[in-house]
């Protein structure tokens, strides 16, 4: 009955877990689910265009290896493919038909969208003068190109309306699409329907792009890439997926065949596996009760964290004498061992603390998984194993006598730990301008290659990436607009100062109603206009009765309803006002994104000096730096706190201050000196260092713990550093593993861990006065 | 055709008539065509209004006196703009393939007394552009007529009166 009381009770908390995953956990790859909640209105902002905004949307392409003509004709078919197959809301590749279809549509518009519209130009000298120009243009090498239009539009009111954009860099047309003549390819976009966090969608989407592709082209030497943020984090998750799979069967691998070494006994491998595997069936339990969704990150890292508790049953089972039941080394261990469990407990408490998504979540999965952990150890593994006494020890246990001799004589070394301490704090402190990495686009597995990659495709697109910006919010769409509107004034101060170069707004491609209902005041009626037109074009050589199309389109502008974003839908204007006008949590932010900035403090002192809450000046890489910047203080405060809170358990559980201290030293020389090395080394420390840090304290604390346990005899002495060296082997087996990754994230993670734990367990045997009951 | 080309700087007086049927009667404007080769092009209308247009590599630069800034655009974005251009360079360099690229072409007469019909078969051309029919003198360009798809018609005639000599 003893045995059967705590193994029904785990399956019975394993069973509950299982039912709380299948019905409950819903895992997010949504990247930005992971970043700060609670953050400034301008740090808001940029998380959800990061999110969810156009550009997080749209996919460049770019086709070579043909010439001109054929790739012309694969981006037409292409591009035919893809409007029509039902994933992408808009395909631009410069197609005649499609900006044909522009050009019809801002034409139908034109006398409510100009900004040229006003009562001026519709007086008789108005029309005199825009008519003489017009004529000049229909005498230039551009007149074949007016013809068709003129009688409508003999103001020229289209040409007014794409003045701004001709003036912006347009990718060169020939054979009728857009290419890149410098690298002799066709270039195309395309707009996703789903949001850009949502992966599987964007990996659907991108699928589709690759099929279409290989079934239209007509020779396999023609060649596609794609670019943009979600194609990046498609790949990305496809590569740290792969690294993950490899790496894990690596690890595992390695460490199982070391544990068999070990204890020669496939039971005791398979203890270690189920303490780990229940830790983390409760961690995702208890995220997913907590939380919405679980993000992948969570589950990433959090399985490294709660890989401390791997070495829970190699402390057990290496502890175990001749001839003792397992239950009685694990009551007799479980002072130790409890105390190794309750510091991660309480150093993962500080986290769960956080204001940040990601980090509470980190801290709830570790603080849970190595409770499981630890209490699988104590009560499930013992009541599982076999009552059968010990037998003899494996080979790899015949060399614990050196090892213990070893260690023994570690203690001359123990001056080694305070220097290290001294200078790793010296090497840091040094190096502390360049110690923390805040740009947001280096913490990405982004190779260099494919940014530059994804530079050239903006570049020759003419979609460069927008830094600064001035954001307007509203109650409505019409709101924004207007408020924009306003701005006007202000934007074209700052370009004639030279502060900027240009700006950019969506109440340029659509105007407020009520600068529409505005134009159409500004327009005289029927009888009127006919009546100024015949003295306006009196000395010019124009036909009787030539404009009578005009006179009809300019009654019609009187009485149509105003242009709607709808009315410019699958126009390169629609996308340009999807992108710059978003509806966010109720309310409306238009977007004036600002280029060739020379005066970065323009626009700040500019906005400032409106004094309205509603207008705020961005620089996306300052925010998205700081972002950066105030996620790592907070980890990192935690973290502090974590230490203290781990300090106060292991004082009041080794009931004396003294032997905490003796714990604690060498595991923070230990932390200390791995900074210390990553700095000198020229590694930037982020928020993924942190992390693998918190975990080098949790194994490190548990090595000190058992260093300086209050053992029986000198067997049990060697035990404990047996097991210790256990614990380190296996994880420089699982996280060498990691480290060998080609992808940054993990490289990073396998990387301090192993240095941490090497050096935990060296500081720690240096530092050790183990007690004797 | 070939005895036009001229690798020499040249300034060409022309006499541009625009035949149209929205119009009551011509239009007719005079200027210069300043060519540097092999591709600097400067078309500069001095009645009865002022323009410049300077063209070097892709770069079109369009100066109206008393209308603002200089505009440029990229030839890349204006198709058409960018055809009559390349025709013009090319008979001035008397460059017969590049011709080639962009019409399809007819010549006729003799060394002395050439006629060239060219139809264009790019698609951005073929829209606003039917033919353009060339004559000329042994080595002088003479006339060149731009005949669109309504029946417009542009004649431009060209006097080598001051072409520069180096």
């Amino acid at each position: 009955m003893r045995r059967v009381a705590p193994i029904a009770a785990w399956l019975a908390c394993l069973a509950a877990c299982g039912w709380i995953l299948i019905s409950r956990t819903s895992v997010t790859a949504d990247l930005t689910a992971f970043l700060p909640r609670a953050a400034t209105p301008a740090q808001e902002l940029l998380v959800s265009q990061l999110r969810d905004g156009v550009a997080s949307r749209l996919i460049l392409i770019a086709v070579d290896g043909a010439d001109v003509a054929t790739l012309a004709a694969t981006s037409q078919a292409l591009a035919t493919r893809l409007r029509t197959g039902g994933h992408f809301t808009y395909v631009a590749n410069g197609t005649g038909t499609l900006a044909k279809r522009d050009r019809e549509v801002l034409f139908a518009h034109r006398y409510l969208l100009s900004p040229a519209v006003n009562a001026a130009r519709f007086t008789e000298e108005g029309l005199h003068a825009a008519l003489k120009r017009t004529l000049e243009l229909f005498a230039s090498p551009l007149g074949p190109l007016i013809r068709p239009t003129l009688p409508r539009d003999p103001t020229g009111e289209l040409a007014a309306l794409l003045a701004p954009q001709a003036r912006r860099s347009q990718p060169t047309l020939s054979h009728g699409v857009w290419v890149d003549t410098r690298r002799g390819r066709a270039l195309l976009m395309a707009e996703t329907h789903a949001p850009g966090y949502d992966l599987d969608a964007q990996a659907a989407a991108q699928a589709a792009i690759e099929a279409e592709f290989v079934e239209v082209r007509t020779d396999p030497a023609i060649r596609m890439v794609m670019s943009g943020p979600s194609v990046f984090a498609v790949e990305s998750r496809a590569t740290i997926r792969a690294d993950i799979w490899r790496l894990t069967l690596v690890a595992g691998l390695g460490v199982t065949l070391l544990l068999l070494a070990a204890y020669r006994r496939i039971s005791l491998v398979a203890f270690g596996l189920l303490s780990v595997a229940s830790g983390i069936t409760v961690g995702i339990a208890a995220v997913s009760l907590g939380f919405d969704v679980v993000h992948g990150i969570t589950l990433g890292f959090g399985a490294a964290l709660v890989g401390e508790a791997v070495d829970y049953p190699t402390f057990l089972v290496a502890h175990r004498a001749a001839g003792e039941p397992l239950a009685a080394t694990a009551a007799r261990i479980w002072p130790t061992l409890r105390l190794a469990m309750l510091t991660t407990v309480f150093g993962s408490l500080a986290m769960l603390l956080s204001s940040f998504v990601g980090l509470a979540q980190l801290g709830l999965f570790s603080l849970a998984g190595v409770l499981t952990a630890g209490l699988v150890t104590r009560y499930v593994i013992p009541a599982l194993a076999s009552t059968r006494p010990n037998h003899r020890m494996a080979p790899l246990a015949r060399a614990a006598p050196a090892l213990g001799a070893l260690c023994g004589r570690a203690r001359i070394f123990a001056p080694i730990v305070p220097v290290a301490f001294v200078a790793a704090a010296g090497v840091i402190a040094l190096e502390r301008a360049t110690l923390w990495e805040n740009d947001l686009a280096n913490l990405s597995p982004i190779s260099d290659a494919a940014k530059r990659r994804d530079e050239e495709l903006r570049s020759a697109l003419g979609a460069p990436d927008v830094r600064q910006l001035i954001a307007v919010r509203g109650k409505s769409a019409e709101e924004v607009l207007q408020r924009l509107e306003r701005l006007e004034p202000m934007l074209r101060r700052m370009v004639d100062s030279g502060a900027i170069r240009a700006y950019d707004s969506p109440a340029r491609y659509l105007p407020s109603v009520a600068t529409q209902r505005a134009r159409q005041a500004a327009l005289p009626d029927a009888d009127e206009l006919a009546r100024r037109l015949a003295r306006a074009t009196q000395g010019l050589p124009f036909r009787e009765g030539l404009f009578k199309p005009f006179l009809e389109d300019v009654a019609r502008a009187r009485a149509a309803p105003p242009v709607r974003p709808s009315d410019l839908a699958e126009t390169a204007w629609g996308l340009a006002v999807r992108s710059l006008l978003v509806d966010q949590d109720g309310g409306w932010v238009g977007f004036a994104p600002l280029s060739g900035v020379t005066d970065p403090n323009a626009p700040v002192s500019a906005v400032a000096a409106l004094g309205d809450p509603a207008v705020l000046a961005l620089d996306l890489k300052a925010e998205s730096d700081s972002m950066v910047r105030t996620y790592r203080e907070q980890a990192l405060t935690l973290a502090f706190l974590g230490v203290i809170a781990i300090a106060a358990v292991l004082a009041l559980g080794l009931r004396s201050l003294r032997r905490a201290t003796d714990v604690m030293i060498p595991v923070l020389a230990a932390i200390a000196a791995t900074a210390a090395i990553l700095a000198l080394a020229d590694v930037r420390l982020s928020l993924l260092h942190i992390v693998s840090l918190l975990l080098v304290l949790g194994i490190g604390v548990n090595y000190a713990l058992f260093f300086n346990r209050a053992v029986a005899d000198s067997a049990d002495r060697l035990r404990s550093t047996y097991s210790v060296v256990v614990a380190n082997l296996t994880t420089l087996i699982a996280f060498g593993a990691l480290a060998t990754s080609g992808t940054a994230i993990l490289q990073a993670i396998g990387q301090t861990v192993v240095l941490g734990a090497a050096l935990s367990l060296v500081f720690s045997a240096a530092w050790a006065r183990p007690g004797v009951e | 055709m070939s005895s036009l080309a001229t690798q020499r700087e040249a300034v060409i007086a022309f006499t541009e008539t625009r035949h149209s049927s929205l119009l009551k009667e011509p239009l007719v404007t005079t200027g210069e065509l300043l060519f540097k080769p092999p591709s600097t092009l400067e078309r500069r209308v001095t009645a009865p209004f002022e323009e410049r247009y300077i063209i070097e590599g892709d770069q079109v630069t369009i100066e109206r006196p008393g209308a603002g800034d200089p505009r440029t655009l990229s030839l890349g974005s204006q198709p058409l703009l960018a055809n009559l251009v390349e025709t013009i360079r090319a008979l001035l360099r008397g460059d017969l393939r590049a011709l080639d690229r962009l019409y399809r072409i007819e010549l006729a007469g003799t060394r002395d007394n050439w006629a060239l019909t060219l139809l264009p078969s790019d698609p951005a051309m073929v829209e606003f552009v039917a033919t353009v029919r060339v004559t000329g003198h042994a080595g002088m360009l003479e006339e060149m007529e731009v005949i669109e798809p309504s029946g417009d018609r542009t004649v431009t005639r060209f006097e080598h009166a001051h072409e520069a000599s180096r």
